[in-house]
């Protein structure tokens, strides 16, 4: 999270309205900034073939070669590049991973969707920024059965990878599980807890309908006996018309 | 103690009963929305939520805001709600708007500019308690304006029979220069009670009912 304050992504939501619970519910849940900076602000402190696993390991390859996994683990987030394309003009990706070897470019979308023209510029200013380097740009998110085809048809850039964010959240957990206790379990374990907040957790522990208690749940409990209006009627059970029945000298309680 | 008093008594002590159920069932309702979502990603996976909003009265009252001239039904806000999803910001082809309606009792009558006393509604017993996915989508191929109006103004263009989202069918219309498909289907809780059955009964007929909702376009005929 100090990724994003630190860089002004948060600033910005305090000029669009001043209900600060507004704010910390779009930071939270909403926000594609502050999920970059949750998630892959995380990954940044695994080690390399962890974080590359995690990102790369259940990818989809779109186009041109999947990268040479790499040595060490830097991420840059949203560093400015020059538009090769536009003379004084600069492009941001969300997050670069840069490796002696390889740079990655991330660009991460929630609730919006992937633009083939904006990869294809981030692609383009990595290739200049990074001369001699093998360059690949990962879609995080926003894709859907459209956007693929209009990833494989329009965007040009070469060496192109996508993955989903169900994806990469099935990967977190997947690779928890496997973990002894230790730093890298408990930084995966933080990583699949924000993911769970914004909709991507484990669905195989909830609850179901057929537990929910039984009908009638009073028998366990100690409680008074109704006596109905017209005579003495003690209810043994809370059946549908005990419950109803209940409900009259409800009805009939006033405080004004 | 009197009368009265022991008969409030009973009927409190039947309230904190309601009130637990009341919780273990939100609890098990937010799980199937989860579910849900969950199941239509694996197919989706641009699936966002949107929002969810009870249907038929006014969100709780932030913490500034004096609660007490409010419905009461503005404290139960999943009574009768809600959830919404969707696969794009604004229509385009292929892309769909999917929400999860939720009446925790169809007793609550249909129409109501005041506040309804639920003590005088119909025998529980003799109501149910549903979800209603819907589904308002662009099919593939299908055309859209410009610029593309929101998916609130379009489902407000489109002026729909209720029966229409009932029926499993895919109904296809040209909406103010868009083509849309629209449909749903109703399905009682007491039919969801494990997860295979939440799979059977809910998840699959929407993934069927989205495949007719986004599949090519057949004319003004609906889809088969």
């Amino acid at each position: 999270m100090l990724l994003a304050f630190s860089r002004r992504k948060v600033r910005r939501l305090f000029s669009e309205t001043a209900d600060v619970d507004e704010v910390i519910e779009t930071l939270r849940y909403a926000s594609e900034d502050t999920l970059t900076a949750m998630v892959l602000g995380r990954v940044q402190y695994l080690s390399a073939g962890l974080a590359w696993s995690l990102l790369t390991g259940v990818v989809q390859l779109m186009r041109g070669a999947m990268p040479p996994e790499p040595q060490e683990c830097r991420l840059e987030f949203w560093p400015s590049y020059e538009d090769p394309e536009d003379p004084g003009g600069w492009v941001e990706p969300d997050v670069v991973w840069v490796d002696p070897r390889i740079v990655l470019g991330i660009e991460v979308k929630w609730r919006g969707t992937q633009d083939p023209a904006q990869l294809d510029k981030e692609y383009r200013a990595l290739a200049q920024a990074f001369p001699g380097r093998e360059v690949a740009i990962l879609a995080l998110g926003g894709m859907g059965s459209t956007q693929l085809d209009e990833l494989k048809t329009r965007c040009a850039t070469e060496n192109l990878l996508v993955l989903s964010w169900a994806k990469f959240a099935q990967g977190v957990r997947a690779r928890e599980a496997e973990l002894a206790s230790g730093p890298a379990k408990a930084i995966l374990s933080d990583i699949a807890l924000v993911l769970a907040e914004r909709g991507l957790g484990d669905t195989s522990r909830l609850t179901t309908f057929a537990t929910l208690p039984a009908w009638p749940l009073g028998l366990a409990l100690p409680w008074t006996p109704i006596v109905p209006h017209g005579g003495f009627l003690p209810l043994v059970t809370l059946g549908r018309h005990g419950l109803e029945r209940a409900l009259s000298p409800l009805a009939d309680w006033r405080i004004a | 103690m009197t009368d009265a008093r022991e008969q409030l008594g009973g009927a409190l002590a039947q309230l904190r009963i309601g009130y637990r159920l009341v919780v273990a069932y939100q609890r098990r309702l937010l799980d199937l929305a989860r579910r849900f979502e969950a199941g239509v990603r694996a197919r989706h996976p641009d699936l966002n939520f949107e929002r969810w909003a009870p249907t038929d009265w006014s969100m709780p009252p932030s913490g500034t805001t004096n609660p007490m001239p409010r419905w009461a039904w503005d404290f139960v806000p999943l009574y009768r709600c809600e959830f919404r999803w969707l696969t794009g910001a604004t229509p385009a082809p292929g892309a769909f708007w999917l929400w999860l309606t939720h009446y925790a009792d169809t007793g609550w009558p249909a129409v109501s500019k005041t506040e309804n006393d639920p003590l005088g509604f119909a025998e529980a017993a003799g109501c149910d308690t549903i979800v209603w996915p819907g589904v308002l989508a662009i099919p593939l191929g299908g055309s859209v304006s410009a610029p593309p109006p929101s998916w609130d103004a379009l489902y407000l263009s489109l002026n729909s029979k209720d029966e229409d989202w009932m029926d499993r069918v895919a109904h296809e219309r040209d909406v103010d220069g868009c083509t849309v498909r629209w449909g749903g289907f109703t399905c009682s809780v007491s039919e969801l009670a494990e997860p295979s059955d939440v799979e059977k009964n809910l998840i699959e007929p929407t993934l069927q009912l989205l495949d007719l909702a986004v599949g090519r376009p057949t004319g003004t005929s609906p889809a088969p």
